[in-house]
């Protein structure tokens, strides 16, 4: 080459190679099976991108596409926010041996400007990547992991169940995890509290949970809350959110928990653990036919009666997989998918390897959720548990 | 054992101060019947509550819950819920760990 190109005739002469098709065709054959690719930047992506379109920013295009589209046959259309940079980034697609590349000319602009279908929640490459495996499933994909992404999740207890459903919640991409937990990490936690580790011991519960969630998925947020609940903080750490999961390892803290729920309409995924059995259900005070958890046991036991597991012992995988079943409620509450298990207690039996399935229908005269039930502040639940003991 | 309370067609028997004697053919109100608790047989009356059984079996007070035949009966009904010949039972614990 005896001059060197300047920008006209580069972009020129890419326009004698690559095939310049309008949006609307582009949306055409997108219906078709097309992939349509967004290469502008994250941030210009997050003001919306065509509904359904990959973000991918040019960056990172020819490092990841094989990722994201491993078949050279699939009709690729790239879209940029004028049809330059996606001129650019058809040729390179082409140079990786991509067959059936398009520019879609006037970009994102012309897009926009003749009323063509927009989504605000976009994904970008990261995203894209990260959650590829469950954007596949159809019960998932973008509009799914949307809801993950707006979810507010609560977990009661960084422990032995709030450690293993934190650490898949926040994989899945939930959006804010609070944890509110005011213990610190103790050696005897770490056969079963994975979230945690040998150096961390000494740390705070929540700390030391969110260095190992935010090492998981930077993308999402974790709140802290260093506190024990209590009847004057309950609704304060609560409100908010969407979901509460009960990793409580007390009574009173789950009595609370449930009163909570129940104010305030927020669906409670309860699991429990001692030895070699678990327990589990969803209350879900928005649905009429939802039982709550005093439908089940009114009043808490007496403390002999409901040793915890630093008194009963626990085989560490208990808390995994009860709580990883909690995790998996919570998703499908998010989504909107599937039979939640309300109504319905589960059993889980170690040794026997058993799941036992009740049904547990409202009581009408249950002092939490019944006809006649009057609540009299949280202090007269923190109470009822006080005399309980 | 001799009274007890029973459902409202049976009102008449629940006034004899004592159970007839065991008999096969007149006694189809009072007779023992077996349940299964917790996986084992156990002999009660007929007309036992769930309260009743709780007592007998040592469960007073424990604020345990209890599951008749797969299903969970609300505390509110373990005095009014009468047991039948083959129930099957299990106590429900609250477990406390998490």
């Amino acid at each position: 080459m005896s001059e060197s190109l300047n920008r006209e005739t580069w972009l020129g002469a890419l326009r004698g190679r690559i095939a310049e098709i309008a949006p609307a065709q582009a949306l055409a054959r997108q219906a078709q099976g097309g992939l349509l690719i967004d290469v502008r930047e994250d941030a210009e992506r997050a003001a919306g991108m065509p509904a359904d379109a990959l973000g991918l920013s040019r960056g990172f295009l020819e490092l990841r596409i094989e990722q994201v589209e491993a078949s050279r046959d699939r009709p690729l259309l790239l879209l940029c926010g004028s049809g330059q940079r996606s001129l650019l980034a058809a040729e390179a697609l082409q140079r990786l041996g991509y067959r059936d590349v398009s520019s879609v000319a006037g970009g994102f602009e012309r897009w926009k400007a003749e009323g063509l279908p927009v989504s605000a929640g976009t994904l970008d490459a990261d995203a894209a990547e990260r959650y590829a495996r469950q954007l596949r499933l159809p019960q998932v994909g973008e509009a799914g992991q949307a809801r993950l992404a707006a979810a507010k999740v609560v977990l009661l207890g960084a422990g032995g169940l709030g450690a293993p459903a934190a650490l898949y919640l926040a994989a899945a991409g939930v959006g804010q995890l609070t944890l509110i937990d005011d213990d610190r990490v103790e050696r005897s936690n770490l056969h079963r509290q994975v979230i945690h580790a040998d150096a961390r011991v000494g740390m705070a519960k929540t700390e030391s949970a969110r260095i190992a969630l935010q090492a998981l998925n930077p993308r999402i947020r974790v709140e802290v809350r260093n506190e024990r609940l209590q009847a004057d903080n309950v609704e304060r750490l609560l409100a908010g959110h969407d979901l509460l999961i009960d990793g409580a390892d007390n009574f009173p803290a789950r009595y609370l928990l449930a009163a909570a729920s129940q104010r305030l309409k927020l669906p409670m995924v309860y699991g429990a653990v001692e030895r070699f059995s678990g327990q589990l259900s969803v209350f879900d005070p928005r649905r009429a036919d939802s039982p709550c958890y005093r439908c089940l046991f009114p009043e808490p036991p007496a403390a002999a009666d409901a040793p915890n597991c630093s008194e009963a012992g626990v085989l560490g995988v208990l808390p995994g997989i009860v709580g990883l079943l909690q995790a998996t409620e919570a998703l499908k509450l998010i989504l909107g998918l599937g039979e939640p298990l309300v109504g319905r207690l589960l059993g889980f039996d170690a040794l026997g390897m058993h799941f036992r399935e009740t049904r547990l229908p409202r009581d009408p005269d249950c002092p939490g959720c019944g006809a006649g039930a009057v609540f009299g502040g949280y202090a007269e639940v923190a109470r009822l548990c006080s005399v309980a003991g | 054992m001799a009274v007890v309370p029973v459902a409202a067609g049976m009102r008449h028997r629940a006034r004899l101060s004592r159970p007839p004697p065991v008999k096969r053919d007149a006694s189809r109100y009072n007779v023992r019947m077996q349940i299964i608790l917790n996986g084992q047989p156990r002999d009660c009356d007929s007309a036992t509550s769930v309260a009743r059984l709780l007592e007998q079996a040592g469960y007073a007070g424990r604020r345990v819950a209890v599951e008749l035949n797969q299903e969970i009966v609300p505390r509110s009904r373990h005095d009014s819920q009468l047991l039948a010949d083959g129930d099957r039972l299990e106590i429900v614990h609250a477990i406390g760990g998490g």
